[in-house]
């Protein structure tokens, strides 16, 4: 966050929108979108589209005047995660779906599965609920304030703060977790 | 960084660290960014279809530049609806990329139980299918949004004649006509019903909304469409939604609509999708324009 203020790299809406601006935030903000909608969906390929998604509306809001008012990152954040919200409402529905894509294996998935990371992912996941991952998931592999992290999440600051505060609490009861 | 609880900074962050550093392992799985360009095609990206859909939507875009040039921009769908191609199995999973241009309709479909003779004479007949809206109904109300004698409302019916041309088999024509030389990669389906509430209460005040606001977005005011209908009562699972926004209103317009999601049979990307998708029956039109801005709203419902 820090470095894309360093290097101007903030849309500003006062600012006339340039398209160029909106292309060097996407090459250097790209890994962060991206690895954001992983970890919320845990799915590469759902991530990739995701993200891609994420950058198409941007540039879309941008262009008709609706671009960030502030930081550019946690925007993306924002429109990312409603469009995930919006995936899981349709994988819900098509849950009870014969579908082929369910059990075809894909290699670079497979390969996320037997890495160690992610075998440690999945541990996170199981010890801590989705809220409070995904708060402390902002705030240490993002380096979001609480108030970014809260204007993600849609929620107040406070609820940003506890629910940090709790995560990190119940990682302590469970050290397991992270002795892994 | 500034709102933190000092006190507890040590402690966290110590924690904070690790879980950084932990999740720093997925980086080197995280793939580069695709160029830049392919962001800037919307209308042309079937976000549905992975894997090689980027070459095939450019691939494709020679295809449409007459309808970029007329000025229409089609935003993405939006769907709830719980349907794949793959639900037909053999059926339809059409010949490869390549091959789906050349493909007839007739070939694909002949599994399915509608006869592909049937749109032939579907320009006299598709509007039987519709309800159209009493008289009265359009004469008595004063208010320009609620009320089916909007403007537009010929654009509306007119449109929606478009879309059961493609969803019941047959296949707009540049003129507006619809033939039976199809190239359809989705089997035809049952002529979708006009629901004047929809219409009035969804599609056209929110057709409206966007071309007040001259903006093309599913997400306005923090709704969804599956929030809208359901806040009109239509709560069910099926829905989805087309966007468009043509270079004005009148028919040739709206055939340049219908077109343009027509043209995305290829890739059967979402708008299309929608238009044959078999969850909806009903269906919700809206055309509104504001000081030369259109915008249509096409809301389909179960």
């Amino acid at each position: 966050m820090q470095l894309l203020r360093e290097q101007g790299l903030v849309l500003d809406r006062e600012n006339e929108f340039d398209r160029t601006e909106l292309q060097a935030i996407y090459y250097r903000t790209w890994p962060d979108v991206f690895r954001y909608a992983w970890l919320l969906l845990r799915h590469r390929e759902d991530a990739e589209d995701v993200a891609a998604e994420a950058f198409r509306r941007a540039l879309e809001a941008c262009d008709n005047g609706h671009g960030p008012k502030g930081d550019a990152l946690p925007w993306l954040f924002v429109i990312a995660r409603r469009i995930v919200i919006d995936r899981r409402r349709r994988h819900r529905l098509i849950g009870w779906l014969p579908l082929a894509s369910v059990s075809e294996p894909s290699d670079p998935d497979e390969a996320m599965r037997r890495s160690e990371v992610w075998i440690w992912f999945d541990q996170l996941c199981r010890a801590l609920p989705e809220a409070q991952r995904e708060a402390l998931i902002l705030r240490y592999q993002f380096d979001m304030s609480d108030a970014e992290a809260a204007s993600v999440m849609g929620i107040s600051v406070g609820s940003a703060r506890t629910r940090v505060s709790r995560g990190l609490a119940t990682l302590r009861q469970k050290s397991e977790v992270m002795d892994r | 960084m500034s709102d933190r609880d000092d006190s507890r900074m040590t402690e966290d962050d110590a924690l904070g660290r690790q879980i950084k550093a932990k999740l720093r392992g997925i980086d080197s799985f995280i793939p580069p960014a695709a160029p830049f360009a392919k962001i800037e095609s919307p209308a042309l990206r079937p976000v549905g279809f992975r894997g090689k859909s980027a070459v095939r939507a450019r691939s494709n875009l020679g295809a449409t530049p007459a309808l970029l040039a007329a000025g229409l921009i089609v935003v993405v769908v939006l769907g709830s609806g719980v349907w794949r191609p793959s639900q037909w199995a053999g059926a339809v999973e059409s010949p490869s990329a390549s091959q789906v241009s050349e493909a007839s309709f007739e070939a694909t479909a002949t599994p399915t139980a509608e006869p592909t003779a049937e749109p032939t004479g579907d320009a006299t007949a598709a509007p039987t299918n519709t309800p159209e809206p009493s008289p009265s109904a359009v004469a008595s109300s004063g208010s320009s949004v609620a009320t089916p004698d909007s403007p537009w409302y010929a654009d509306e019916a007119y449109l929606l004649k478009l879309i059961n041309c493609t969803r019941t088999g047959g296949w707009v024509t540049a003129g507006g006509a619809c033939g039976s030389s199809t190239n359809h990669t989705l089997p035809a389906q049952p002529a979708l019903v006009l629901d004047p509430d929809i219409s009035t209460k969804v599609a056209r005040p929110y057709a409206k909304q966007l071309a007040d606001g001259r903006l093309l977005d599913h997400y306005l005011l923090n709704t969804t469409p599956g929030s809208r209908l359901c806040a009109a009562g239509f709560c069910g699972s099926f829905w989805g939604e087309n966007l468009a926004s043509p270079g004005g209103p009148g028919a040739d317009r709206m055939v340049d609509v219908e077109l343009f999601y027509q043209n995305e049979y290829w890739c059967r990307c979402e708008h299309y999708f929608n238009i044959m998708n078999p969850h909806y029956h009903r269906v919700g039109i809206g055309v509104w324009a504001t000081s030369g801005i259109v915008r249509v709203v096409i809301d389909f419902y179960e």
